[in-house]
């Protein structure tokens, strides 16, 4: 049994451990990396500690993938936390005096001393809780890609957002509603239907309307582009102001309608520029990842990214192989080698028409299957 | 206070964890968790330190190579074989090496301790392990500076491997 002198020279490791673990991951330098090295080699107990950093590293994934709680619980709750605030020396106040400095701002304070105080906090003897103001409903999450890599996002929808690099778009679903905000770059959507909500796709000015379907929405420095691989989309009249500062009673036209197919390109002003017909859809596409990697997913799941590529659609039509489990990597613009692995699952049968590719059953003892 | 040393069991995966009992598995009873580190250690003293440009691939691929001499002199004919080799290879990738049937207990502890821990650190481990989002995002979602995620994390991190240390 440790003491707890010995707890807290335990936690202490671990700590530094979790320092170098993410240090490493970031990137070394010279100086950092010879701290790093004679950290290890102060005692057993760093390197033993470290590697089993690595490896909680590694777990957390797993355990992190059990968090029931949508993000936005998680972010109020956090907001919610009282946060205890160590004063500044010579700036003795009761509880009750900050608060009401606080409260005295109209919005939620800044407290950029923060930092340097929380470092100072051992030497300073007085501590003030205050309840943290509630803050204005949090405008959505944004999530950006870098320009390292495109980036895959699952919504709690079950919408899937693909980014390209340079990209991020804020996510904003509360209130009955689903927006979406192209803020900068690409953004492949394919539209989940876990929610009865409408989902509205926010483009500077312009706003589209989803009808359960897969498209492409980019920024550009003159406007935007609009390419509806499958379903439909509406695009709405522009709007002066964002969405979710937008009256909601305002009424909104339908500009143009847009079939898969089709792209639209937008002016700065958020009108319909040009509507080509026929796009060009594996040019626009272009950038999505050159493979398909799924780890334990469903057939349906993994039919519907394949689907996302444009090319011809791999039709799920029976729900026991919807929901079989598979994993693997595959070529994404070629959903042949997909389609010919799901032909080597037992009792699968594959029908080729200008649909696309149906996979069903082999219904049992049947030779022909007419369906 | 403790020698750090004496404390190894204590602060190693613990006595009954999965690397301990890959390395059990793999190079028998005679050697554990422990004598790995400790050869591990020794291994990093005798070394150059600038020969070290990646401090993490180094431990791990010299633990490999310790635990592949060990299973190569345990055998009659001191080859391994393509089996251990591949085995050898996924311990020197932390993720593979927890794969096995402890994993799923060992996740739900892990997603128990994680909602033991306050509010902020938690929705911080969860937005970068669950939702992958960048440091700077989370500051975003959460209006805390970087460096505050950086702690909550390493807090959340060590807070959890304690936990993880006292319920094997």
């Amino acid at each position: 049994m440790r003491d707890d002198m010995g707890q807290a020279a335990a936690r202490r490791i671990s700590e530094e451990a979790a320092q170098w673990l993410m240090a490493s991951r970031a990137g070394l330098d010279e100086p950092s990396r010879v701290a790093f090295v004679n950290w290890l080699r102060h005692s057993p107990a760093h390197v033993a500690e470290y590697m089993a950093m690595v490896q909680l590293d590694q777990e957390m994934k797993d355990a992190a993938a059990h968090e029931p709680l949508a993000t936005s619980t998680l972010v109020k709750e956090a907001a919610d936390e009282p946060a205890v605030v160590p004063l500044r020396p010579g700036r003795v106040a009761s509880p009750r005096t900050a608060e009401t400095q606080v409260h005295a701002g109209s919005r939620r304070r800044r407290w950029p001393w923060i930092a340097t105080a929380t470092a100072a906090a051992a030497a300073i003897a007085v501590a003030a809780v205050v309840t943290w103001p509630t803050p204005p409903s949090p405008a959505g999450i944004v999530y950006n890609a870098g320009a390292a890599a495109t980036r895959s996002i699952d919504l709690p929808d079950g919408s899937r957002i693909q980014l390209d690099r340079n990209s991020s778009v804020r996510v904003q679903f509360e209130d009955g509603k689903r927006d979406i905000a192209v803020i900068a770059g690409t953004m492949l959507i394919d539209v989940g239907h876990d929610s009865p909500a409408p989902l509205s796709v926010t483009l500077g000015r312009t706003v589209l309307r989803d009808i359960g379907t897969v498209f492409q929405v980019s920024t550009r420095a003159t406007g935007g582009d609009i390419t509806v691989l499958s379903g439909r989309v509406d695009v709405l009249t522009p709007r002066d102001r964002w969405p979710w500062q937008a009256n909601t009673a305002q009424a909104q036209n339908v500009v143009a309608h847009l079939q898969g197919g089709q792209r639209a390109t937008l002016g700065s002003d958020g009108s319909v520029t040009h509507l080509a017909p026929n796009a060009d859809v594996s040019q626009d596409l272009a950038w999505l990842p050159a493979e398909i990697d799924f780890h334990d997913a469903p057939v349906a799941e993994v039919a519907r990214r394949f689907n996302a590529y444009g090319q011809a659609r791999v039709l799920i039509e029976d729900d026991t192989v919807a929901s079989t489990h598979i994993s693997g990597r595959f070529h994404a613009r070629d959903p042949a080698g997909f389609v010919a692995y799901l032909q080597t699952l037992p009792g699968i049968q594959v029908r080729r028409d200008v649909e696309g590719v149906h996979v069903l059953r082999r219904p049992r003892g049947a030779n022909t299957a007419k369906l | 206070m403790s020698d750090p040393s004496s404390g190894l069991a204590d602060v190693l995966l613990e006595q009954d964890g999965p690397l301990q009992r890959y390395i059990h598995r793999r190079a028998g009873h005679a050697w554990d968790a422990q004598d790995l580190v400790q050869e591990t250690y020794l291994r990093l003293l005798s070394a150059d330190p600038d020969s070290i440009r990646n401090p993490e691939a180094y431990l791990f691929t010299v633990a490999t190579n310790l635990l592949r001499q060990r299973a190569g002199g345990r055998q009659t004919g001191g080859r391994e074989d393509g089996g251990l080799e591949e085995v050898l290879d996924r311990l020197a990738t932390p993720c593979e090496a927890a794969a096995g049937v402890d994993q799923e207990v060992r996740s739900k502890r892990l997603h128990e301790l994680m909602a033991r821990l306050s509010p902020k650190c938690r929705a911080v481990l969860v937005l970068h392990y669950r939702d992958d989002l960048s440091y700077r995002d989370i500051a975003d979602q959460l209006e805390i500076s970087v460096h505050m995620v950086k702690k909550y994390i390493v807090k959340g991190l060590a807070a959890c491997r304690q936990g993880m240390g006292r319920y094997a």
